[in-house]
Order: C-alpha cells, then structure tokens, then sequence
C-alpha cells in the first residue's frame, strides 16, 4: 500500500459519514467506522457481504440502474441522491436513512460508495412527512380504518369512511371512547378489542351484524380487522380497527342465489311439464277408445275395455311419481335444512329433475357409486341444484362430440364425500377453467344460460364446508368434482 | 286402405296410436326413433306420416328434412307431434310446420281431433 493509498483509507475511514464502497456487483470491500456504528456490524462481519444485507431491495430498484446506465457513459458517475432509504441494523429494526450513491473507477474497476445518513438527525421534517403521507393513505381508503387508544378504547384517529359509516364527522369522534359513539359496541366490539389486547392475537376478517346509530332499525352487516399495536416495551397500546360494510354485497348475493333458485325451478317445471303430458295423453287416448268401445252397437269386447283400463291406471300411478318428486322438491325449497341423504338417491333425483332432456339427446349416464359410502348431510334441494348444474353443463359440452357419455363417480376418500360428474365433451382451455366459477361468466349464447349456476353451486358446496373444482382437457373432456366431509355442520 | 307410418321414441304412445287408428281401420307401422321411421318409410311407402318431433338419434325434424321432397311438398301426408311443455317444444312444431308439415299437435290432445284431422287431409 502507498502512502496515497493509505492516507485515503484512513480519511473514509474516520469520516463523520457512513461510508460504505461495494465493487460492481454489490460485494462490500470497505466499511467504515460510521458505519459500523450505523449498523452494528464489524466489518469482519460484513465485508465480502452484499449490499442488500444492509439496503435491502435497493439494488433491484430502477434508481440504482439508471445510475448504472449514466456510469457507463462517464468515467465518473454522476451521483445519485435518494431520500428515505431504508437500512436494516443488525438484529435490530430497520431505519431510514438519506443515501448518496456514487460509481468511480479505480485502477480501472467500477467501484460503488455509499455515503449515508441517518434520517434520525432531522426527525421533525421526516416524521411531519411520514405523518402525511400515512394520513393521506388513511383518509382515502375505501374501507373504514380507526385507531382506538386505552383500556376505553377511544378514538385516535378515524377515516372519513368510517366516520360516514357511523354518521358522524371526523372531529366528533376524536378522544371519544367506542360505546360513546356505538351504543352496541359494548357487547359486540368491546369484548373482542379486550382479548385482542390481553393475547395480542388480531382479529381476522370477523362478520357479523350491528346496528349504527346513523341508521337505527337497519342493521348492518360489516367484516372487521383488529389488530394490535405494540409500544417499544413491546406492550399493547392501541387497536386498529378496520371495517368494511358489506350489507349491500350480503343483500345481492342472497338474491343472486334466490333469481337462480327460481331459475333452475321454472327449468325443472318446463321438464316436468313435458314428462306429465306423455301419460296425460296416453290417458287420454285410452279413454276415448274405451269411449268408443262402450258405444258401439257391436256387443262389448270386455278384454280391450280392461286392457285400456289397465294402461290407464299405468299412466295414472306414472304421473303421480312425477308429481310426488316435484312436491318433495318444493317441499324441500320451503324447508331448507340439511339431512342425510343417501349418495346414489341424490345422483337418482337430479337425473329424474332433469326430465327426459338427457334421453333425447342420446347421452349415456354411467352412475358408479362405490358400496360403503356413508351419506351426505346437506340440504337436499341445493345439493341437487348443484348436481343438476353439473349434470346439464356437461350435457351441453357433449352436444358436438362422437362419445356421448356421462359418468357419475360416488367414492369416499381420505374421510371426505367425493362426486365426480365427467363428460367426454369438448373440454376447456385453463384459461377458461380459470373463470367457470366467477359469476355471470358463461359461454353460452345470451339468452341460453345465467352465468350464475357454477358460481352459485361453488357457493353452496362452500357453505357445506365442502370443496367444487375443476380439471379440463380440451378435445378430451371435463370433469366437475365435488367433495364433502362427513360432517359439515358450517 | 290408407297405411299410416307412426314415428315415436315413446312406445306407449306408440302403442296408443296404433291401438285407436287400427280401430278405425287404418294400416299402421310403427317405428321409434327417425333412423328406423325413415327405413320403413323407404319400405312400407305409407299415405300418411305421424311423428313425434323431440326423439334420441334422429329427431323428426331430420327425419322431415331427410324425406325427398317433389315440388317443395312431401311424398305422403304429414302430421308432427310434440310432448309441449318444455321450452322448445312450441319451436320445433312451428319449424315442422314451416317445412310443410300438414298439420301439428301439442300432447295432450284428443284422439277424436286427431282422427277428424287425419280423414280431412287424405285424399
């Protein structure tokens, strides 16, 4: 080492400033005494370390390419000044800091230095900054967001959406406890912040219904985040608390499922209709020619009576087995409530709904229920809404393919309920399995399907702790799987 | 005597129509699906056509638009059935009609109409 060189070291070295120089791929080769103090490392520690150990995501950033790009233009890079940098202490917490990065060649090698400042030396102006830029955030967020303080949790701070929610103004709430502005707070909300603070576990996306005083007599239903805020002491402070109300999104969605309920009933109805005019047709024509029989003058043939008579009562006992399926189907929609139902009988049921659809289009249905499988508990006539769903998408896959054929597979598997419902139609492409469950997503033409029926069987497999997904293979089919626990009491 | 071909999946109805024009003396063959109606059509040369519409393989709209047609009209006399009710049904029996269908039932309906309608299109 030269006098020149080690005269250089020593000034870096005690300069007031962190100072840190990496070569060109952010390996540490200097480390100064500043910088040690800045970071709590020594530089045995961190030399031959990378830069991202101190100034994590830095590298990556678009600031420090473009000073790359500028380097390599001039001998010496034009340095780059970045504010609110954030650097991470050893086994410390992070801090911000002011970073002035320049590029020099040395002997012909790029080198990179760092000079660093503690944000911390000017913490007025960085704080007041900080301070607004959070309050911006806060103020226009389109979810509710308060900040409760003590063992009365009052507010320290709230958003205009939530104040709006709760019908008053910002300034009204501030230093006000919780059941002061929320009379209903103190058994639906209170309670929870007190565990919140004794365990310090958050609250994770808790629904439930309350009524507001800016609207009394219309309970809303709202989704709530709290979590708390610890102090250097690492003791519970505060609580923030976030709340979006989602009445509006409740009110839709059970209508939604309600204009589907109805839909797949009118569908099933026009089936049924069909089912019952063949017999009453038959009835009919029977009867004309018993009719006849008895009023010819010719003496009465008393065999083709009785044997008329005979597919009469045949037609009757078949029409009052429609009927009673379709009273136990509306009985059920009345009802809703779940019970256990035997696996093949739901398959049964939902091929029976589906009316003579299936026949008419020559697809084979191929049901294989595996022998030990224990019942489903569900509500019935959702359970054959999702079925039919199921049944009737793969029925429109196969109206363009060679095989014609369906396969109901029932099995128990790793103690979960399992229906496959596959077809050997034109399949889909990812992108479109992707989508099937969103809602209003259809491929069929306007007119011909809602969109509605995969996202609503999605949900009603959902609320019976239960699982529906997809697998496709274009050219080669679909497959629907539904899959249930035993007990799903949700 | 006039031979009337009946073209319905559904064999009780079948059974039905053949039991009842029999009895009012006419010659009937049955067939259950479109396929084999339009064989025994080919086979039997019948005066007149029943079919049902909404039917497995061959429905009696292709079976209507398979029958060779002289002068925009068909070869025998033709009346189209539907079961109704279901969402389609009006449709295919308005389409048979704009084939040339003759004449076009909705099930349920009386044996007697059937019957009048039948002896008012044979020549």
């Amino acid at each position: 080492m030269d006098i020149a060189e080690q005269r250089l070291d020593s000034i870096i070295n005690n300069a007031g400033e962190a100072i840190i120089v990496t070569n060109e791929k952010g390996v540490i080769e200097t480390f100064n005494l500043a910088a040690q103090a800045m970071f709590d490392y020594d530089p045995a520690e961190i030399i031959a370390k990378n830069i991202d150990t101190l100034i994590p995501n830095f590298l990556h950033s678009s600031h420090a390419f473009e000073t790359e790009v500028q380097a390599t233009s001039t001998k010496i890079g034009a340095p780059g000044k970045f504010r609110g940098i954030v650097g991470l202490r050893k086994n410390g917490p992070s801090f911000l800091m002011d970073l002035t990065l320049s590029e020099i060649y040395l002997d012909n090698e790029k080198v990179f230095t760092y000079i660093l400042r503690h944000i911390a030396d000017h913490p007025k102006e960085e704080l007041v900054r900080i301070s607004t830029y959070l309050d911006a955030i806060l103020q226009n967020l389109p979810v509710g967001v308060a900040i409760l303080e003590g063992p009365e949790f009052r507010y320290f701070k709230i958003n205009q959406t939530l104040a709006n929610l709760n019908g008053l103004s910002i300034e009204d709430h501030i230093g006000k406890a919780i059941v002061e502005i929320l009379p209903h707070a103190k058994e639906m909300i209170v309670p929870e912040l007190i565990n919140i603070l004794e365990t310090g576990v958050p609250v994770i996306h808790r629904e439930f219904t309350i009524e507001l005083p800016s609207n009394p007599g219309h309970p809303v239903n709202l989704i709530d985040w709290q979590i708390p805020i610890l102090n250097e002491e690492k003791k519970k402070q505060a609580v923030v608390s976030i709340v979006v109300d989602v009445t509006q999104l409740t009110e839709a969605q059970a209508m939604l499922v309600q204009s589907a309920k109805l839909a797949s009933i009118g569908e099933m109805s026009a089936g049924l209709a069909h089912e019952i005019n063949q017999p009453l047709g038959i009835i009919q024509g029977r009867a004309e020619i018993v009719k006849e029989l008895m009023d010819s003058n010719v003496e009465i043939d008393k065999g083709k009576v009785l044997y008329n008579l005979d597919r009469i009562e045949k037609e009757v006992s078949r029409t009052s087995k429609i009927i009673k399926h379709l009273g136990q189907f509306s009985r059920q929609v009345l009802l809703e409530e779940r019970k256990h139902f035997d696996v093949r009988w739901l398959i049964e049921e939902s091929l029976i709904l589906q009316g003579d659809t299936l026949r008419t289009t020559s697809i084979e249905v191929k049901i294989n229920v595996m022998d030990e499988i224990p019942p489903i508990y569900c509500d019935y006539v959702q359970f054959i809404q999702v079925l039919t769903n199921l049944i009737s998408n793969a029925k429109d896959a196969l109206c363009d393919s060679a095989t014609k054929e369906i396969h109901i597979n029932a099995f128990f598997e790793n103690e979960k309920i399992c229906i496959d419902v596959i077809d050997t139609g034109c399949g889909m492409t990812s992108k479109l399995q992707q989508k099937v469950f969103d809602p209003f997503f259809s491929t069929k033409t306007v007119g011909d399907g809602t969109g509605l029926g995969l996202s609503i069987s999605y949900g009603i497999i959902k609320k019976h702790a239960g699982r529906l997904t997809v697998k496709s293979e274009v050219g080669r089919g679909t497959t629907f799987s539904i899959s249930l626990p035993i007990e799903n009491k949700s | 005597m006039s031979k009337i071909l009946i073209v319905d999946d559904e064999i009780a109805y079948n059974e039905l129509l053949k039991d009842y024009l029999e009895s009012h003396g006419y010659s009937v063959v049955c067939a259950f699906d479109g396929k084999q109606g339009l064989e025994l059509y080919h086979q039997e040369k019948p005066d007149l056509i029943i079919t049902d519409i909404v039917m497995p393989d061959m429905d009696g709209i292709e079976l209507l638009l398979k029958l060779t047609k002289k002068d925009d009209k068909f070869p025998c006399k033709v009346i189209a059935i539907s079961g109704g009710g279901r969402i389609n049904g009006g449709g295919y029996l308005a389409t048979s009609k704009m084939l040339g269908a003759d004449q076009i039932f909705e099930k349920p309906f009386k044996m007697e109409d059937l019957r009048n309608c039948i002896e008012s299109i044979m020549p």
